[in-house]
Order: C-alpha cells, then sequence, then structure tokens
C-alpha cells in the first residue's frame, strides 16, 4: 500500500475504532477477543483499501467484517470455549445497579441456540436492518425474522423466569410493562 | 419492551482497550510481510510435498509465481512540469496509445495525459478515471479521492478531447463519478442519491442519462464494448452485471470463494476480488484472489494469489499479488511485473491494460516507506515517492 494510502487507512481506522470495537464486543461478549477480530477485520481491509474503498458504502462493508470475523472467530475457539465453559465477561465494577442487567442479558443471550442469538445481537445490539443479517449470517430474511422472534420470546422466557426471583428492578420493570 | 433493555445493554460501557489505528496499521504490515516470507517458501514446499505420504490439500491452489519474460519491461512515465508530489497512472486506453493519470493535491486534483511520447495536464481539475482508444477521458470533478465511498462531493465529468464536459445526474442525484467508457463512448459510473443510497449509473453518446440499478450499494464500474456493465452491491460485496438493455443478474460466485466483486470488464471478459474464507491462520488473511467471469458463457473461475484489478479483452487479469507487488495472470500462471530501480515490491497499484494484455500501467514507491502517521505536506494525490510506471511487452 502506498504511503498516503496508509495515512488515509490510519485515519479511517482511527475514526471508526470505537464503534467498530462496541460492534465485536456485542457479538463475543469479551473485549480481549473482539480487540483480535476488529484486528483482523481491519487487516483484511488493508488488503483491500483501495477500489473498493473508494466507491462502496465503507462503514456498513466494514461493519460486516467486522461481524463475520468475530463470527469465525466464534467458531475457531469454538472448542476452547467448550473446554474451558463460557467465555469470561469483561471485568463490571461492582456496586453498580447496572452490573447485574448486564451479566443477566448476557447469561441469558448465552443459553440461546447460536444462531437465534446471533440474529438478536446482530439485529438488536448491532442494529442492523433484517437485510443486512441475512447477508452477513448467509439466510434469508425470513428466517432472520423466525430466528429473532424465537430468540426474543426465549429471552423473555429467561429474563421472566429470573424476574420472578432477583431480576435487577429495570427489567422486572420491563418485563411487567409488557405483560 | 425486551428490545429497549437490550438497545440499553448494547450502550454500555466498553472495558478501556490498548488497540490504537497506529498500532492496526503495523500489524496489518506486519501480517502483509510475514506473509510475502511465507510465498517465498511456499515453492519449496509444494515439492517436498510430492515426496510426503499425506500432502497438504488446499481447497484452492495458488499458482507459483515467476517473473515475467525478459521482454516485459517497465519504464517510469514523465512528471508533467510544476508538478509536485507524486503521480500516479490511472489507466490505458485498450490500444495502448493514451495513458492518463493523477496529480495535484486531493482538494485540487490534475489530470495528466500521456501519449506519443508527451506529457500533459488537461484543462479543468478533474481526476480522469479511464480512457477509451478514442482519448475520451472520464472521471469527476470534486475531491480527488472518493472518501469512502461518499460520492456526493463529486460531480461526473467526460473531456472529449478539448475540454470538459458534465454529465447530468438523473434525478435525485447529488453528485457521482464516471468509472468507466466503452469504444463508442457510452459511461458506466455510480450516483449518490438525496436519501442517501447510490445507483449504478449509465451515460449514452445520445446525451442520456439513466439508471441502471439501485440494488443497496450498487456502485457501477466496469463497461465493455457490447454495452455489458458490471459493478457490486452492499453491504456483504455481491457482483453484478447489467446487460444493455436494463437486465440486472448476479454473477456467481466462484467454488471456493465466500463473495466477489466485480471491478472492470472488457471484452468478452469481467474480472474483481475474491474473498477466501477464513482459514484459522491469521497470515492467510491477506491472501488476494481473483474472479474472472466469462460474460458471454457465464463460466466462473477463481484464480488465487492474485487480486484481480483489471482484465484484458484477450483474458489476461492485472492486479497486484498477496504482498502488493505489480503482476498479471495468463492461462494459469501469474507473472511479477519488473520494478523500476529502487521500486519497492510492496507498495505497487496496477490500474490498466491494454486489450491484448501486453501492455500495462501502474504506480510504484521507489524507496521503503516509513510507517506514516501523519499525511504527507499539502495532501498530495499521491507522496513524492510514488512514480507512475508502464509496463510493455508483457
Amino acid at each position: 500500500m502506498r504511503t498516503e494510502q496508509e495515512h488515509e487507512y490510519v485515519e479511517y481506522v482511527r475514526s471508526r475504532l470505537p464503534s467498530l470495537r462496541r460492534t465485536a464486543h456485542l457479538v463475543l461478549g469479551d473485549g480481549h477477543r473482539a480487540d483480535d477480530a476488529v484486528q483482523d477485520a481491519l487487516t483484511v481491509l488493508y488488503r483491500r483499501w483501495g477500489r473498493l474503498t473508494e466507491v462502496a458504502s465503507m462503514d456498513a462493508y466494514v461493519h460486516t467484517m467486522v461481524v463475520r470475523a468475530c463470527l469465525a472467530y466464534q467458531r475457531r475457539s469454538w472448542s476452547r470455549v467448550l473446554l474451558r465453559g463460557d467465555p469470561p465477561d469483561s471485568v463490571v465494577e461492582s456496586g453498580s445497579g447496572r452490573v447485574d442487567d448486564r451479566l443477566v442479558i448476557r447469561e441469558a443471550l448465552g443459553r440461546l441456540p447460536v444462531r437465534q442469538r446471533m440474529a438478536v445481537i446482530l439485529r438488536y445490539l448491532c442494529d442492523l436492518p433484517v437485510s443486512d443479517v441475512a447477508q452477513v449470517l448467509g439466510c434469508s430474511e425470513g428466517t432472520v425474522k423466525s430466528r429473532t422472534h424465537h430468540g426474543l420470546r426465549a429471552l423473555r422466557a429467561v429474563l421472566g423466569e429470573r424476574a420472578s426471583a432477583s431480576v435487577p428492578a429495570t427489567i422486572a420493570a420491563h418485563l411487567r410493562g409488557q405483560a | 419492551m425486551i428490545e429497549d433493555t437490550l438497545h440499553r445493554y448494547a450502550r454500555q460501557d466498553l472495558p478501556p482497550s490498548r488497540l490504537q489505528a497506529e498500532d492496526v496499521l503495523v500489524e496489518a504490515r506486519r501480517r502483509n510481510r510475514r506473509r510475502a516470507r511465507l510465498v517465498g517458501a511456499a515453492a519449496g514446499a509444494a515439492v517436498l510435498a510430492t515426496f510426503g505420504a499425506a500432502a497438504v490439500v488446499r481447497t484452492v491452489a495458488t499458482p507459483p509465481i515467476t517473473a515475467a519474460g525478459s521482454g516485459c519491461v517497465v519504464d517510469q512515465l514523465d512528471i508533467p512540469a510544476g508538478s509536485t508530489g507524486g503521480v500516479v497512472a490511472n489507466g490505458i486506453d485498450p490500444s495502448g496509445r493514451y495513458v492518463i493519470g493523477l496529480a495535484g493535491t486531493r482538494a485540487a486534483p490534475q489530470a495528466v495525459l500521456w501519449t506519443g511520447g508527451t506529457v500533459r495536464v488537461l484543462p479543468g481539475a478533474f481526476a480522469p478515471q479511464a480512457v477509451n482508444a478514442a482519448g475520451l477521458v472520464v472521471g469527476f470533478t470534486g475531491p480527488a479521492r472518493v472518501q469512502y465511498g461518499d460520492e456526493k462531493q463529486q460531480r461526473p465529468v467526460v473531456y472529449d478531447g478539448t475540454r470538459l464536459v458534465p454529465l447530468p445526474l438523473p434525478d435525485g442525484g447529488l453528485g457521482g463519478v464516471a468509472y468507466a467508457v466503452n469504444a463508442n463512448g457510452d459511461v458506466l459510473g455510480t450516483v449518490v442519491r438525496a436519501d442517501g443510497s447510490s445507483a449504478a449509473v449509465r451515460w449514452r453518446t445520445s446525451g442520456t442519462v439513466a439508471i441502471v440499478s439501485t440494488v443497496a450499494g450498487a456502485s457501477g464500474l466496469g463497461l465493455n464494448d457490447d454495452g455489458v456493465a458490471v459493478g457490486f452491491g452492499m453491504p456483504l460485496p455481491h457482483a453484478l452485471r447489467w446487460s444493455a438493455d436494463g437486465v440486472t443478474t448476479a454473477l456467481p460466485v466462484p467454488t471456493g470463494a465466500d463473495s466477489a466483486t466485480a471491478l472492470a470488464a472488457a471484452g468478452d471478459w469481467a474480472v474483481g476480488d475474491a474473498e477466501l474464507p477464513p482459514t484459522g491462520n491469521k497470515d492467510d488473511l491477506m491472501a488476494r484472489a481473483a474472479v474472472r467471469w466469462n460474460l458471454r458463457t457465464g463460466a466462473v473461475e477463481l484464480i488465487s494469489g492474485i487480486g484481480g484489478r483489471r482484465v484484458s479483452a484477450s483474458g489476461t487479469v492485472a492486479g497486484t499479488t498477496s504482498t502488493d507487488a505489480p503482476a498479471l495472470w495468463r492461462n494459469g500462471r501469474i507473472f511479477a511485473l519488473p520494478l523500476p530501480p529502487g521500486g519497492t515490491p510492496y507498495s505497487s497499484s496496477v490500474s490498466g491494460i491494454t486489450a491484448d494484455g501486453h501492455s500495462l500501467v501502474g504506480s510504484v514507491e521507489v524507496s521503503a516507506g516509513a510507517i506514516s502517521t501523519s499525511g504527507p505536506a499539502g495532501d498530495p494525490v499521491a507522496s513524492d515517492r510514488t512514480v507512475p510506471v508502464v509496463w510493455r511487452g508483457c
């Protein structure tokens, strides 16, 4: 890559790094693995910097690459995850009311079948349109809708179970509001 | 609603990260260089494998890269007088008579035309993208670099040999770029519309403009003399073909690839880049692969080891290797193009090829670059180490 293109690349990466890390973190649920996946995606972007980046909707494309790098990362590390149990959650400060919320939701997401989980994460956490989720996951839009529908229903059930026990007030309120 | 809970969860504070933009570049470069060494060692490994009991089966075989024959020579193109910063060659017409290039700054680009051994800067401050055998040049005015697909700052133009003529935007178009011109003078490009969507657009010599395709993220990039256009949609890149009478069809993804983009067309051929599935080896992220489609028969093939930037009417693919060295692919073999004295192998581009596939143009950096975290002074379109080159007899 030519010098001025490397400069443009660094400029672009600097401006988009926070949102790309957020996407990767939401998909993988772990800061270190998220950084690895972002590096993988941005390495591919380095290779493709040029015609593709000049003419296409860059941001949507790069976010798609990050999600795909996360999925590849997840597939690669699947055996390791099985061996050591659930991936570690990020360290959060205890004492803040949001800690429990996060752990509860992350755990609830973790209990979904992987395809449902990915559809829910991409659609509702990463805010991708249904058509983009379908492209990223390589399935039809109808399949995305059915997976998110079943995923959300399962989440409600899981979080609802906990609502009767020790679910944080905010979530319990939402669940009640929906009833 | 559960959706609101999830949205709130998505906005959580992230743990701090040590990942910085400069580190991302250093790591991408490191993998690029590492891959260069691995590719260099691969020929030996392939020989050993034939003696081994269990040879590694690769899904995509990469042909060995050999030096182009001694008849293939590289020449630096003259730099126009008064030009500061670097100059890049952007294209060559199918007959090999005209070469176009870009100089100046990103804010004020200069179009350069080489013909018959002379070089001159064309009037009108525009960025040329393609030239046909009649010397018709197409491109755009506005900032020299299309910033991350934001073509609304650009206006499509054609230079007819004497003056710069703006091409009309279709209804709702805010800006656009003309990327290809064929022998008839028909032009293909991309327009950004007021709602933020993009469309592939065809301008005919009759003066009409027509939207070819409005699939999401559509970019129109290549056009052959029969009027068949190619390009791609987003966000997961997928190659598209538009017939002369306006029918859109998907170009197939070759077996062994995840996705493909179409970037150029000539004669019966279209070419683009393929994205290969991840192998688990991070160094493989730098591997390039081209796709070549036969627009007449529909046949598709995956070519590992070279990116597909341009194709000749004879079917030769021009691009750069996985280590950014200039190369061409012909009849199943990849040939490395020679570098000018002092040329570095990691920072080349190939931007044009003639109809016969024997002459190419591109740009090469002539000294090793340090990692740049600040832009070149004055924001030139290329660093002053970048020189335009032409390869002939290849």
